[in-house]
């Protein structure tokens, strides 16, 4: 039996000495993302792509805005920031976006019958030729004009009416080669810094942020105040937070661990028999969990750091049976107590698996391989090492057990109390009741925001300032080909103009503004032969055109004049502002986006939802209404699964305690409720995360109970009971001051939640001590 | 590191002259809280070897609107705020374009501001300015220091004693605009 203890336990510590080693060379960065967490769900393989996409593109750059009383200043302060900036070259680089207005001014001219801005189209629509032939006399005498003059190529100022009728994507003019917001009212000018990595990446995030930092405090003190938007910003903060975090509610949580445990055994070994597993248990779990998954997400982390709590329960109870036993009769002894602990908690926690939510995913994997190896340990290690324990203190009774037990033994037993007992489960079962029908869910994003509101309100300033829509809604446009994809976008443009028209809409830009279908192209060429034909000669006579003139003018609209393929259109700077729109998707399709501009109320959402269903070729994407739709719908899958996990279990411990499962069940039941109650009258609510927290009350109070009605209310396991209960509410007690939402809500079901079963469930235990 | 010095010295010194061309400037000329007047403009077309002459008033109001009517050959109303350009034809209103949406606008409406109302500040964020003064008359030549702006404008000559009376803009291809102004009336 030794023999076998003593290989178990070097193959144990091998494997965990090799999965450590293994782990340590792979870096994984922490992951606070709100992406992250959501479900690979059952959207079209276009959109999802389309939306990775633009999530992509906003998080590889850093937006910097440089704001100062006057435009010196603002201006020096933009060189000193860039030359800093200059330090990172490597790992991100400033890029210039002024060379995209530059080139594009004249590339277009040779296109400039088959673009055609869109009011001169509707005009030359409606037949409306006087009218531009007064606007093209105007603009000629006109002491300044967008684009040049030019009486023979272009004698009806179509490519001034293109040029002034193009709208960019944010509110900069070009000043000295700066962009400069024309948005904001002091001097603003705009910087874009663009990572070479993505923002989660550690290193970049050690690299970029104290420059970043720095720069805004140098500049502070100048006066000059310097903003930034971008993901980097919250992924770092989130790293920081994370950081800040672990430490406070891992040391907090270990600390109390540590003054408990000496005050009671008034020794150190028992303190490191205890801490033992746990550590062993935390280890493989970050082991596992990061060579499993690419980014370990924040929200695993904490929760794995509440992990300790249900750990240190397995070791307790060997420590404290130590004290009466040699190690392989405690072994024998609390085995299949242990046993039964390990496979409850597994399965409530693995279940977790099973939702497609990869956040849940990864606590499931943390939990599960943490609670196996905490165990294993606590088999393999523990028996080694504690078998000093029993010699020095054989038949002695710890003075805290004792003590402890007395208070129990004055509990009253509920089993003696029929009336109370049946008044208790009324209230219990009215208390859920009442919940089930009248507690609101929650499931707004913002539970899943990880960053401070002040880093909030900081990016949505300079992005208000670009004047980018804080709508998270787009739509998608798809085709089968290029020129489907821009016909199919013109038809619906129809539909969103006559939203604009009603004011159901402020405005849209999309790409087919920038580049028509040839189709659209051909048809404003023949507009405009069409304008040529009814006022050329007039034109011509007004400002004195010789006849061989205005033949040369008319005949660069009839001899067939050029149309901007997209092959020619990517080349151009304006391209940039769609990047990709003209590179088939991995389904075969074409998609472009159209941004939609301004507010918009739930009025206009459902008008643009129902236009775009009446349309196969649109899809109407929120990613914000997504997010709370999905967490609403794995709210659910959680709360189901709540069900058949205690199912499950109740069914499973029937098998051992028969008609005495109410004593295990009843306390984790009623502790929860109640916890879930008081939740519900703080925050007017409930959500998912508050329901992940029941779990681990579940598996928390689960091992309560099935230990102390497996030592049949002995001391010691009452000791390590109250010990490992008051551990974990130390550390979740500092959850519930967490600043992340997600950890807060975790805690504020956790801290009650144990307190009540470690209250409830002495009343439970059985009267007579001789009953199984 | 001779060379080095004697470019910083140069530098220096052409910041100095530079500098100074300005003040003077700003010294000598005025810009009235509002104005009106009348102007005569020919425009060169290099394309067609000819000029179009036209005449007009105008007025502006400082910071807040200038009012361009061409009254010969034809009536046109060109009204420009710093955000709007707006466009009338006998009185009604066929264009408007908005700097919030459209970058060249947003520029056109500054260097139109800039140029019209001798705007010193404004005109030194987009052009290099040089200025001879010599007793109360100044001449002023602007260079674009944008390739943006440089697409539209190649040169500016201001030229004015008290107020601004001549401008003459050289356009890229070889287009020429010359404005004088005339009855100059501050009200």
């Amino acid at each position: 039996m030794k023999i076998n203890f003593k290989l178990g336990a070097l193959i144990w510590a091998i494997f965990v000495i090799v999965i450590c080693l293994f782990a340590g060379t792979k870096q994984t960065a922490v992951d606070t993302s709100i992406m992250a967490l959501l479900p690979k769900y059952e959207q079209k393989p276009l959109v999802h792509e389309l939306q990775e996409q633009q999530t992509a593109e906003y998080a590889n750059h850093v937006f910097i805005m440089v704001s100062a009383n006057n435009k010196q200043s603002a201006r020096t302060a933009i060189s000193t920031i860039s030359s800093q900036l200059g330090t990172l070259a490597g790992v991100a680089d400033l890029t210039t976006l002024v060379s995209s207005a530059s080139t594009q001014t004249n590339a277009l001219y040779p296109y400039r019958f088959a673009l055609l801005s869109e009011p001169v189209a509707k005009k030359l629509q409606e037949k409306d030729y006087d009218s531009q032939f007064r606007s093209a006399l105007s603009k000629l005498f006109s002491p300044m004009g967008a684009g040049k003059a030019d009486p023979v190529q272009d004698p009806f100022f179509l490519y001034s009416d293109i040029l002034l009728g193009q709208t960019m994507n944010v509110q900069v003019k070009i000043e000295e080669g700066l962009l400069r917001l024309t948005n904001v009212e002091k001097p603003s000018y705009l910087l874009v810094l663009e990572l070479h990595k993505n923002p989660f990446d550690l290193p970049t995030q050690d690299q970029v942020m104290p420059v970043l930092q720095s720069i805004k405090q140098q500049m502070s003190k100048q006066g000059v105040s310097v903003s930034y938007s971008g993901l980097l910003l919250h992924a770092a903060k989130g790293a920081e937070q994370a950081k800040f975090e672990i430490s406070t509610i891992g040391l907090g949580s270990i600390l109390g661990i540590v003054i408990i445990i000496i005050l009671v055994f008034r020794r150190i070994v028992p303190l490191l028999q205890i801490l033992l597993p746990v550590m062993v248990g935390c280890l493989v779990a970050v082991a596992v969990t990061s060579l499993w998954f690419e980014r370990v997400h924040l929200i695993t982390i904490a929760f794995g750091a509440g992990l300790v709590g249900v750990a240190v329960d397995y070791s307790m109870h060997f420590v404290c049976e130590s004290y009466l036993h040699t190690g392989t009769t405690v072994v024998r002894k609390l085995f299949s107590g242990l046993l039964l602990g390990l496979v409850s908690s597994v399965l409530a926690y693995g279940g977790l698996a099973l939702t497609p939510f990869p956040g849940l995913q990864q606590i499931a994997v943390f939990s599960a391989t943490g609670l196996i190896a905490a165990w294993l340990s606590v088999l393999l290690f523990l028996p080694l090492i504690t078998t000093k324990n029993t010699l020095q203190n054989k038949e002695n009774y710890l003075p805290t057990a004792l003590l402890l037990n007395r208070c129990k033994e004055t509990f009253p037993k509920l089993d003696q109390l029929p009336k109370v007992a049946s008044l208790f489960i009324i209230a219990i079962a009215a208390t859920s009741l009442s919940l089930f029908f009248w507690a609101t869910p929650q499931d707004s994003v913002r539970l899943l925001q990880t960053s401070p509101p002040s880093l909030l309100k900081e990016d949505q300033q300079v992005q208000q300032a670009l004047g980018n829509s804080v709508n998270s809604a787009f739509l998608i446009v798809s085709g089968n080909g290029a020129e489907a994809m821009l016909e199919n976008e013109e038809l619906f443009r129809l539909q969103l103009d006559a939203l604009i028209q009603n004011g159901t809409l402020a405005g849209y830009q999309a790409v087919s503004q920038s580049i028509p279908s040839l189709q659209r192209q051909r048809q404003n060429i023949d507009l405009v032969k069409q304008l040529y034909q009814a006022k050329l000669d007039s034109y011509a006579q007004a400002i004195g055109l010789s006849a061989q003139q205005k033949a040369i003018a008319n005949n660069y609209v009839q001899e067939n004049p050029p149309t901007l393929s997209p092959e020619r259109w990517s080349t151009l700077a304006i391209s940039a502002q769609w990047p990709g729109v003209f590179t088939p998707h991995s389904t075969g399709e074409y998609a472009s986006i159209i941004r939609l501009k301004g507010h918009l109320s739930e009025d206009s959402i459902q008008q643009l939802q129902a236009a775009a269903a009446t349309d196969h070729n649109i899809d109407y994407v929120d990613q914000i209404a997504d997010i709370s739709a999905t967490l609403a719908r794995y709210r659910t899958k959680v709360a189901d699964w709540l069900f058949v996990a205690y199912g499950i279990i109740t069914v499973l411990l029937f098998f051992r305690y028969r008609l005495n499962v109410w004593r295990v069940m009843l306390p984790p039941i009623a502790g929860s409720i109640i916890a879930l109650a008081c939740t519900v009258f703080i925050n007017g609510g409930y959500n998912i995360f508050n329901l992940v927290a029941l779990m681990l009350v579940f598996g928390i109070g689960l091992d309560m109970g099935i230990f102390l009605q497996e030592s049949r209310g002995s001391a010691h396991t009452w000791l390590a009971v109250s010990l490992s209960t008051l551990t974990s509410l130390l550390a979740f007690g500092l959850l519930a001051l967490s600043k992340t939402p997600v950890l807060y809500h975790f805690g504020i079901i956790v801290l009650p939640g144990l307190l009540l079963i470690w209250l409830l469930s002495p009343f439970m235990q059985t009267s007579r001590l001789e009953t199984q | 590191m001779k060379k080095t010095f004697l470019s910083i010295i140069l530098f220096t010194l052409s910041l100095s002259v530079f500098a100074n061309d300005l003040d003077k400037l700003k010294a000598v000329t005025t810009t009235p809280e509002k104005l009106t007047g009348i102007f005569a403009q020919t425009k060169f077309l290099a394309q067609l070897d000819t000029s179009i002459k036209s005449t007009g008033a105008f007025n502006y109001i400082r910071d807040t609107k200038i009012v361009w009517h061409t009254l010969t050959p034809i009536d046109s109303t060109l009204e420009l705020t710093p955000k709007t350009i707006l466009n009338y034809q006998d009185g009604v209103q066929v264009n408007k374009l908005d700097s919030n949406t459209n970058s060249i606008v947003a520029v056109f409406s500054d260097i139109f501001f800039g140029v019209m109302t001798a705007q010193w500040q404004v005109l030194e964020e987009y052009f290099s300015v040089s200025a001879e003064v010599s007793e109360g008359h100044w001449k002023a030549t602007l260079i674009p220091i944008d390739k943006n702006i440089g697409g539209f404008i190649s040169k500016v000559i201001l030229e004015g004693d008290k107020y601004l009376k001549q401008v003459t803009l050289y356009e890229p291809e070889g287009n020429l605009t010359h404005i004088e102004f005339d009855q100059l009336q501050q009200k």
